[in-house]
């Protein structure tokens, strides 16, 4: 395994748009986080109110125990960021040749699959560590009379973003992987997360089917969290039969791929 | 004599197209073997499936009695078409990277290096690498894990006449050390050159496996010129042992046995013969070739 990392590693850290993707994600998620408070307040010295009853400003988003669950449904929008750049980095291998020529030089197509989960894990659990990290410093800054067990309340939420953004980006591998050109395998990604999939859910009436579609079951492991403070009622912890779905969706996402790659003439 | 490559029934088609059939051959440890055939006669084919990236139709083979495995595939050597490596890395790191994959150390990089003739260049990006060069780096990886097995398809693409020689210089040197190397080309003279063993394939299929030795034995053409032409159109004819006679540009080409050799040169200057060109021309194995191709349709 370790042989895997190294492989991998050499090719990612002489690749300049590895560091820019990774760069540019954290730098995109900081100015998302910081403006949501910064937007709350400017609303609030306006002398909005929502619902004509609540304070923007009062609004506890990036406190204690709210911020775990915010951030992470955030963050999950800018998943796309991290799938271009598997996408790059496995249409790369088959149009420089490389996939081919690293099987015959003795790579399993089974070992090829690794190295790049491998790719595919060191972006979402780096993705995670850092969701990690802002929110304790965040949630410090923001929140007053700390508990731990408020900071630890939702803290289930990462490991839950770190599924959604693993499932997100084994889909982009498997995607790239059947169409094998990267401008087009990014155009259809994007296209399917934004366009043909929500018009498609957003025509089923059933709930349950809904959940059922790749996409909606990736993004209902962290469902909307902003409706409490409206005095909704909002599902603030990761059903289990959300994440049944997810676990056997990334199954399926694994199985594909060790298919594809098994099958294909390269 | 142990084999190191053995195919049985092996089988590609692409749809209706039959790109190998039912090739079935055995590749002699130890021997230079060529793989000759015209563009598309499936010889690529071949070795991609002898390498795992293609999945054959049907038909096995096997590598020094072993059924295929990536552990074979790391103790060969392959170089094929146009070489593929990661433009943005050196070739330094392309060839820690190749390495890693066949569990080799990193301690033979420098010396491989050196042997294609890129040490000097070692640093440098792929991607600024002329096609000459990335011929040769594809090269140096195919020698970096010293395999006991070298495959080459058409490895003096894009070379130029240096490079060539040192190819050919390189395979002599792994073949010297008793190691195997299968060369595919469409170049005869080159298999002619290297080669000990050799087959042709002709779409698909296979028409012809034998010694290269074989090949121009029997019959030796020479051509000749001498201050009497006439003269010597006259005794040639006349000589018992002639297989064949043409007249070419004022030279007279005769095809005689090759045990007669030393008889026939005698005969002539007993004849009183003044020779002023003589050039024992070698039965290609182009002519060769062409022979068994025609014969097959």
């Amino acid at each position: 395994m370790k042989r895997l990392i190294n492989i991998e590693w050499y090719k990612l850290r002489y690749h300049t748009p590895f560091w820019i993707f990774a760069g540019l994600h954290i730098v995109i998620l900081l100015l998302v986080f910081l403006s949501a408070k910064f937007f709350l307040d400017f609303l609030a010295g306006k002398g909005e109110m929502i619902n004509n009853m609540i304070d923007p400003s009062r609004i506890p988003v990036l406190q204690f125990p709210d911020i775990w669950h915010n951030m992470t449904y955030v963050a999950g929008f800018l998943k796309i960021i991290l799938a271009i750049y598997v996408i790059i980095s496995v249409c790369n291998e088959i149009s420089f040749g490389t996939l081919r020529q690293n099987i015959m030089n003795g790579m399993s197509r089974a070992e090829f699959m690794l190295s790049k989960f491998f790719l595919i894990l060191l972006l979402s659990l780096s993705s995670t560590i850092f969701l990690l990290f802002t929110g304790l410093v965040l949630g410090f800054i923001y929140t007053g009379g700390i508990e731990l067990h408020a900071v630890l309340k939702y803290s289930g939420f990462l490991p839950a973003y770190f599924l959604q953004v693993t499932m997100y980006l084994l889909a982009a591998f498997l995607l790239a992987l059947v169409i094998r050109r990267t401008g087009l395998t990014m155009g259809l990604l994007i296209l399917y997360t934004y366009i043909i999939e929500p018009i498609i859910v957003f025509r089923i009436k059933t709930e349950w089917i809904k959940g059922l579609f790749p996409l909606k079951a990736i993004n209902n492991l962290i469902r909307f969290p902003f409706k409490k403070y409206l005095l909704r009622e909002t599902q603030d912890y990761v059903a289990i039969q959300d994440l049944g779905i997810a676990l056997v969706y990334t199954a399926l996402f694994i199985y594909l791929i060790y298919l594809v790659l098994k099958k294909r003439d390269l | 004599m142990k084999t190191a490559v053995s195919t049985n029934q092996l089988t590609k088609h692409y749809g209706r197209i039959k790109a190998v059939e039912n090739l079935s051959l055995d590749i002699p440890e130890g021997s230079v073997f060529g793989i000759l055939g015209p563009n598309g006669s499936g010889k690529t084919t071949t070795i991609g499936m002898l390498l795992d990236v293609l999945n054959p139709t049907r038909g096995t083979f096997s590598w020094f009695g072993i059924e295929s495995g990536t552990e074979n595939r790391r103790k060969i050597g392959s170089l094929l078409e146009a070489p593929c490596f990661y433009p943005y890395l050196s070739a330094v790191v392309n060839l820690k990277i190749i390495a890693e994959i066949k569990r080799a150390g990193y301690d033979r990089i420098d010396e491989v290096l050196t042997t294609v003739g890129l040490y000097e260049r070692r640093d440098s990006l792929f991607h600024t690498f002329s096609l000459g060069m990335k011929q040769r780096l594809a090269l140096a990886a195919a020698l970096l894990s010293d395999p006991p097995l070298l495959i080459l398809d058409e490895p003096t693409n894009g070379l130029d006449p240096i490079g060539i020689a040192e190819i050919r210089d390189i395979i002599m040197a792994v073949s010297k050390q008793g190691k195997t190397v299968i060369l595919a080309s469409h170049l005869l003279d080159e298999v002619q050159k290297v080669c000990t063993h050799f087959c042709i394939l002709d779409k698909g299929k296979l028409v012809y496996s034998g010694l290269v030795s074989d090949v121009s034995e029997t019959e030796q053409c020479v051509e000749l010129g001498a201050t009497d032409m006439e003269l010597l159109r006259k005794t040639v004819s006349a000589y018992p042992f002639m297989i064949k006679m043409e007249e070419d540009n004022e030279k007279i080409v005769a095809v005689v046995p090759v045990d007669k050799m030393t008889a026939f040169s005698q005969y002539l200057s007993k004849n009183g013969i003044i020779i002023t060109h003589f050039l024992a021309r070698r039965k290609s194995l182009e002519k060769q070739f062409l022979d068994i191709l025609n014969d097959q349709q």
